[in-house]
């Protein structure tokens, strides 16, 4: 079994071209919280795909696209519901989407990160990390073996979420391999994320709305235009705090060593 | 009236850091949603901040997510009445005005669909368009009980589709709006590690902390332990000790006194530890929590997030 995780390993590490899968519940989730990363990634040569577990939009494929990704791919779930729907089925689905790509590396919302009011990511990002896991097991899906979508074992795994926890870059209690918090230098895509942001025209007009009835009064003239240029810039600047970098992204990051079982990480 | 001893070793060995005193803001409603009849008299929340709402003008509704028919040596049905009949007394001791109950089974709210609970919650705050709402902490950990965890992410979430123009817009057929509840705050049990990491304290007066401890055994049916007053009695007595303020008092009299001591004890605790009498510890959440990127850009407009 783990002589075949580490064949597996070395094979997906080995693949001609670095493949990377990005699972959002909507549009702009990725994008927010972790697109100038794969932007920096894609720049690099990876290829990057996105599964939206909801419906997304001609806009946000155009988002994907301006930040250099081969795809964007739709579950067609519906907004605001995926606490209703399937687990399972959301799950398989992105196992699915994860044994087509093969990815070198995997992100998703961060299902254990605090103060996110997004329960879609909660949602999505819940079933990315169980289908990030069982995707490697043979007897899940066995339907797949049908269509030769082999085991797939995703060697790095980016949990994402808005940074709302002021106590979320102190990481987990234990063993040097349990995830830990990473926090990535994005100032050389940070104006690539802004575009590609602005691409949001939806998302960023019903963030004025929302805005609006929040202040009880209208936002001054082009302050509506640019309300995710100034997210994107306010992210990278809150996730910068504390660290050297001018602009930044942060996850909780489990890398290589977190796929290989304890007992075999013993001197 | 002050008692040294009956303090369960609930508050030792925890650390607890000194937090902002915290201003609730001016308003006219709030809503206090939990699980059960008796989750808004708990010593760590809400009827301390509730009477102090009250008090500054609030009008306050308490919505209950279950019928409570487990809770108390009843049977299901006698639960079921005397339990809804104690707290609209708990609540009007408060000075909240009502109780709204959204009829889901006792400790069985697991099994029912987080979407359910969530509609529900979604048509109140649009109609009643809350200043306030209040609940379990839905981040909070270490909450063994069913119900206060799916009944607290449920209100975190409803709060999220209540200000969305696309969920349930069946509701704009009533003239209902889209509304952002602009305060939140959340309490946690904390009687076993971190299960709550609230970041302000709401300073409480010795009334507000009088009637929280009123509210607390006014739930007769699970709370007044008229047996507990009689062995802290008996064991006293075998040490030589008593209680001059419980003296002469019945058992269910004494309870009662002990349980308000009980009460004031903790809130004086929580209030030591914030530089004030007495205190309640909230995770609280502004009008702009969920946007902690756009605080700057926000301020540049005047508006303090
Ligand atoms: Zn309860």
């Amino acid at each position: 079994m783990v002589l075949w995780l580490l064949l597996a390993m070395a094979a997906s590490l080995g693949a001609q071209e670095r493949a990377v899968l990005a699972v959002t519940a909507e549009g702009e989730d990725y994008l927010l919280y972790a697109g100038g990363t794969l932007a920096a990634m894609a720049k690099e040569g990876a290829a990057v795909y996105v599964v939206c577990a909801t419906a997304c939009s001609g806009e946000d494929e155009a988002a994907a696209k301006a930040l250099g990704f081969r795809r964007m791919d739709s579950l067609g779930y519906r907004r605001g519901n995926l606490a209703g729907i399937s687990p399972t089925e959301l799950r398989d689905r992105i196992v699915f989407h994860i044994r087509l790509r093969k990815p070198a590396a995997i992100f998703f919302p961060n299902p254990h990160a605090e103060y996110d009011e997004g329960f879609d990511r909660l949602h999505a990002g819940m079933a990315a990390e169980e289908a990030a896991f069982t995707a490697a097991q043979r007897n899940l899906q066995p339907s797949h073996a049908v269509v030769d979508l082999a085991p797939h074992v995703t060697p790095e795994w980016y949990f994402y979420a808005p940074p709302a926890d002021p106590r979320r870059r102190q990481g987990e209690a234990g063993e040097p391999f349990v995830p830990q918090p990473k926090v990535v230098d994005i100032a050389a895509v940070l104006e690539v994320k802004v575009k590609a942001a602005s691409l949001l025209r939806t998302a960023e007009s019903r963030l004025a709305a929302e805005l609006e009835r929040r202040m009880n009064r209208s936002l001054p003239g082009q302050a509506a235009g640019r309300l995710y240029a100034e997210r994107v810039r306010g992210l990278a600047k809150l996730s910068a705090a504390g660290t050297a970098y001018r602009a930044a992204e942060e996850f909780v990051y489990a890398g290589v060593a977190f796929q290989i079982p304890a007992a075999y990480r013993q001197p | 009236m002050r008692f040294r001893m009956f303090l369960p070793a609930l508050l030792a060995g925890a650390a607890f850091a000194q937090l902002p005193l915290h201003t609730p803001p001016p308003g006219k409603l709030f809503l206090l949603i939990q699980p059960h009849h008796d989750d808004h008299s708990w010593a760590y929340g809400h009827a301390g901040l509730v009477a102090r709402l009250v008090e500054s003008g609030y009008t306050g509704h308490y919505v209950r997510l279950t019928n409570d028919e487990k809770d108390g040596s009843g049977t299901w049905a006698q639960n079921d009445i005397v339990n809804h009949r104690e707290t609209v007394e708990a609540i009007r001791n408060l000075g909240m005005t009502d109780v709204i109950s959204l009829n889901w089974r006792n400790d069985h709210t697991d099994s029912v669909p987080h979407v359910d609970i969530r509609a529900q919650i979604v048509l109140l705050i649009r109609k009643m368009l809350p200043d306030i709402v209040m609940s379990y902490h839905p981040w909070g950990h270490y909450d063994r009980n069913p119900d206060h965890r799916k009944l607290a992410r449920a209100v975190a979430d409803a709060i999220w589709a209540a200000s969305q123009e696309d969920q349930y817009p069946e509701h704009f057929a009533l003239g209902l709006k889209p509304y952002r509840v602009p305060h939140q705050y959340y309490s946690q049990r904390n009687d076993y590690g971190r299960g709550s990491r609230p970041n302000v304290a709401v300073e409480i007066s010795a009334e507000h902390v009088a009637k929280k401890g009123r509210s607390f055994w006014l739930h007769r049916n699970v709370r007044l332990d008229p047996a507990m007053a009689r062995r802290v009695r008996e064991r006293l007595a075998k040490e030589g000790k008593h209680i001059p303020q419980i003296e002469g008092l019945s058992d269910e009299e004494a309870a009662m006194r002990l349980q308000e001591a009980s009460m004031e004890y903790r809130a004086r605790q929580v209030g030591a530890r914030h530089g004030v009498r007495y205190a309640e510890e909230y995770s609280y959440r502004g009008p702009y929590a969920d946007l902690p990127e756009m605080h700057e850009f926000l301020r540049g407009l005047g508006v303090t997030p």
